[in-house]
């Protein structure tokens, strides 16, 4: 298929039978309404009819819907799941939007428009002319306190956090610290309890006031929810127990040397060994390139 | 490192699945064929066509010969595929007193008005196997065809036979409460679960719905239970009946109904204990009801006795808890989730090592400080 | 021939540029985005006030013109939403250089369900980030707007001016959005296609040029 636009001049029973991003005209629109609610009331979380799709729900259907709404012939598209643009979840969605859009795609995060993302929020700062989509495995930051959604959608239509707040207490006398280690419970624009999805505590200050667009899709449980850019999105902590990101002991990556980004513990396959790796391969990628290029150069 | 290697992540798929097409066919036995599946194999068709909320027995039948039998799997890509297909028509009121009853039985009485219709059924079949099947062939089949078609007896008057409703003949005589008159808007169109959200208390026809969708385990599951005690639903079944229903479109242009086909339904109405109804009337039964694609006894007969179970104004057990029910009966919903823990968390899990040990080192402080933990 | 329910043309890729547009400038307020070109409408009727009726409307919401008849009747038929008074619209379609009365009466959601506050589209002459020139002998309604915005999206404070907006329509928003998270919220969209997203979270305060 080489571009778009053949595609879709293509007499339709040689089409593949597929609208063009797979999804119909009448569920684009759906997302769509939904997803200019969610941006205009960040940190909410709003129900929208989510279609099935080739994958299995639990899998990225409510990030891939978002993806599928927004994106358009000229989006350069970058999938990553733990950070790698490799990994077989990455590679099953990418593989689905490509082959119903033909969009290009990069593993370099600083050329994509569009990045669809579990798990990890990517290293290189993002910028205003890109989106993030995040894929959401549990969308109610209550769910712990109060597993009914009826109860829980009151508790936010109060602004009635005490729960939370006393299971995050309760925390700190047993343990020292919030233990919450992903999924860690923000408030956006001071007013709603928001899950940021399963990112490490290590992305959780990039959401706060950063320069691209956060959206958020569950599709197994059907709600999508947005921070839009230069928004307050602040942990949930403590004043005398402020909250911390996770450290490493000091370890490097051992494939690029990084000690600023989020690493991986691993073992090598054959010495047994651990060692440390990051997470987000193009950073890592790029960084062992420049490395390189700088010791060429000397 | 095989799960993420660098530029690996396509061929392990594409090499996944040849493997997945190898062990379906390595026995070297002839191919089967989709019509086979969807003659001979109708009850996993019928499965797969209620739980992926499409009536088309030759994509449930591909299905299932596609994922080597795995009806989940299969249900998941009818779901897929309807979410594809444009919605031209919405059909008008389907009226289950104009199926073509195949079976219809009630445990109510011995005798109900139309009568009892045993169908084709294994109900009363000894569970032994029949190891002639091993060697059943096409002539066989061919043999037993002719033979059974040209010694049936049809005795006909031309006039379809007619099942009139065991809880009809209860309401009219005062034992049942006729059901509650709808809100307008809820009777002129049925909430869709496929184009909006859910929520909660959802209204009656979105509740159906869900149940119709259902996972047959996972509503057996919830509806055992309130037949075993965690609730109380002791059901007698007024009517079950599988049969073909009309259905019938609306001309665009004409505005006359139009014969759009027949759908084989599986339906189940049941009688549960009395209660005061809401209003000045004095005590009646309660009821349930089931309706699902296919011919699906156990299915519909969960369904009804949830539907009865959710209507207990207070819910003291889960399967009379509709939000509870309704949240973990959807099978693509519950199986992808559960299976998704297959895929990777090395994030999540390394995010979790650093808290444990954090929290580790604080226990020892306090240890060490002789501090109680 | 216009057949009910379908678009004017199989402009898939027109209508995803389109959204991004609208999303882009409400996730950004005080960004000007651009709409492609825009569908053919028939005289009287807003090419835009289609244009964006035509990505966002459907049979499932419902619609409410400020006694545009001839709108309401073509978005009605090209998208086979379902035009209603204001008081149950989920959309609004309007031209911004007279106050629109009907914003009073739109849905601004409940607690637990803001997101069912409206949206408002609003056909204005031009929207620009930097001070447009102005013709000495034009009428007050062709005066630009200055509209300082500060709130989610939006850095520090985002400046635009708006020729063809009455400001009494900026205000009675302001008023219907005092308590977040209720609110309605609201695009404005020039004759050439230049959009501001308004959310209901955007404070704004306004002067006017001369």
């Amino acid at each position: 298929m080489a571009s778009i636009r053949e595609f879709l001049t293509l007499p339709r029973d040689r089409q593949r039978r597929y609208n063009f991003a797979y999804l119909d005209e009448h569920s684009k629109r759906e997302v769509r309404r939904r997803l200019l609610k969610a941006v205009a009331i960040p940190g909410h979380q709003v129900p929208f009819a989510s279609r099935e799709l080739p994958i299995a729900r639990g899998w990225g259907t409510g990030g891939l819907q978002i993806t599928l709404a927004l994106i358009g012939p000229h989006d350069v598209l970058k999938v990553i799941d733990q950070g790698a643009d490799d990994s077989v979840n990455a590679v099953n969605l990418r593989q689905l939007i490509v082959r119903t859009t033909g969009v290009r795609t990069t593993t370099d995060t600083r050329h994509a428009t569009v990045v669809q993302t579990r798990h990890r929020i990517p290293e290189e700062p993002m910028t205003a002319d890109q989106v993030l989509v995040l894929q959401v495995p549990e969308p109610e930051p209550l769910r712990h306190v109060e597993p009914s959604t009826v109860r829980a959608r009151r508790m936010h239509a109060e602004g009635d956090y005490s729960a939370m707040w006393v299971r995050l207490y309760e925390d700190v006398v047993r343990w020292g610290e919030v233990t919450i280690s992903s999924q860690y419970p923000v408030r956006v624009h001071r007013r709603y309890v928001m899950d940021p999805t399963p990112i490490p505590r290590w992305d959780v200050p990039r959401l706060h006031r950063a320069e691209v667009l956060y959206l958020f899709g569950a599709g197994r449980e059907k709600r999508l929810y947005a921070v839009p850019p230069f928004t307050e999105v602040e942990p949930l902590a403590f004043d005398d127990v402020p909250f911390r990101v996770e450290e490493f002991g000091g370890a490097r990556c051992r494939r690029c040397g990084s000690e600023a980004s989020f690493l991986n513990a691993s073992f090598d396959p054959v010495t047994g060994a651990r060692t440390f790796v990051c997470s987000d391969t193009d950073y890592c990628t790029r960084r062992m390139a420049a490395l390189r290029f700088e010791e060429t150069a000397r | 490192m095989g799960y993420v290697a660098a530029r690996g992540g396509v061929e392990a798929i594409e090499q996944a699945q040849q493997l997945a097409r190898y062990f379906r066919l390595r026995g070297g036995s002839a191919p089967v064929d989709v019509r086979q599946i969807q003659e001979q194999l109708r009850f996993a068709v019928d499965r797969v066509m209620g739980e992926g909320s499409l009536y088309s027995p030759f994509h449930a039948a591909l299905a299932l010969k596609q994922t080597e039998s795995d009806v989940s799997e299969s249900a998941l890509m009818l779901r897929a595929f309807a979410s594809t297909c444009p919605r031209s028509h919405v059909s008008g009121v389907a009226r289950t007193a104009e199926m073509r009853v195949v079976r219809r039985i009630s445990a109510a009485f011995q005798e109900v008005p139309g009568g009892q219709m045993l169908g084709p059924t294994r109900d009363y079949a000894q569970r032994l196997f029949e190891f002639a099947l091993c060697d059943e062939r096409e002539e066989h089949v061919r043999e037993f065809l002719a033979q059974y078609v040209n010694g049936a007896r049809i005795e006909t008057d031309g006039a379809s036979p007619v099942f009139p409703k065991v809880l009809d003949v209860l309401r009219a005589e005062g034992m049942v409460a006729s059901p509650p008159r709808r809100a307008a808007a809820e009777a002129d169109r049925p909430f869709d679960i496929t184009r909006k959200a859910l929520t909660f208390p959802a209204p009656r026809s979105a509740r159906l719905q869900a149940l119709a969708r259902g996972d047959t385990g996972g509503l057996l599951a919830f509806a055992y239970s309130s037949m075993r005690g965690y609730g109380d639903v002791h059901p007698t079944i007024g009517d079950l009946r599988v049969g073909y229903m009309p259905l019938r479109v609306c001309h665009p242009e004409h505005g006359v109904p139009v014969m759009a086909g027949w759908v084989l339904a599986t339906e189940a109405e049941v009688i549960a204990r009395f209660a005061a109804p809401e209003g000045n009337g004095g005590p009646m039964f309660t009821v349930g009801y089931g309706l699902c694609f296919g011919h699906n006894e156990l299915k519909a007969i969960c369904m009804a006795v949830l539907d009865r179970a959710m209507n207990e104004p207070v819910a003291t057990a889960p399967a009379e808890n509709e939000e509870f029910v309704l949240s973990h009966v959807d099978p693509v919903e519950s199986s992808g989730f559960a299976l998704h823990y297959k895929l990777p968390h090395y994030v999540t899990f390394q995010a979790d090592v650093a808290r444990l040990q954090a929290a580790q080192l604080h226990a020892a402080h306090r240890k060490a400080d002789g501090v109680d933990s | 021939m216009i057949s009910p329910g379908q678009g004017a043309r199989d402009d898939v890729l027109e209508t995803q540029a389109a959204f991004r547009a609208l999303l882009d400038g409400l996730a950004r307020p005080g960004t000007v985005t651009h709409l492609p070109a825009p569908p053919h409408a028939p005289t009287g009727v807003d090419p835009r006030l289609l244009q964006v009726a035509l990505v966002l409307l459907d049979a499932e919401v419902t619609f409410a013109t400020a006694g545009d008849g001839a709108l309401a009747r073509y978005v009605g038929l090209l998208t086979g939403s379902r035009v209603t008074v204001p008081e149950g619209a989920a959309f609004l379609l309007a031209s911004g250089s007279a106050p629109v009365a009907e914003i009073e009466a739109l849905p601004a959601g409940t607690a637990e369900c803001p997101e069912d506050g409206a949206t408002v589209v609003l056909a204005v002459r031009r929207c620009s980030p930097a001070r447009p020139a102005v013709r000495a002998a034009a009428a007050d309604s062709e005066a630009p707007v200055e509209v300082v915005l500060t709130g989610p999206g939006i850095e520090f404070e985002a400046k635009v001016w708006i020729t063809g907006l009455d400001p009494a329509n900026l205000a009675v928003l302001a008023r219907r959005n005092a308590e977040f998270p209720l609110g309605i919220d609201a695009f404005v969209v020039s004759e050439s296609g230049e959009v501001i997203g308004l959310p209901r979270t955007v404070c704004f305060a306004r002067r006017t040029a001369r």
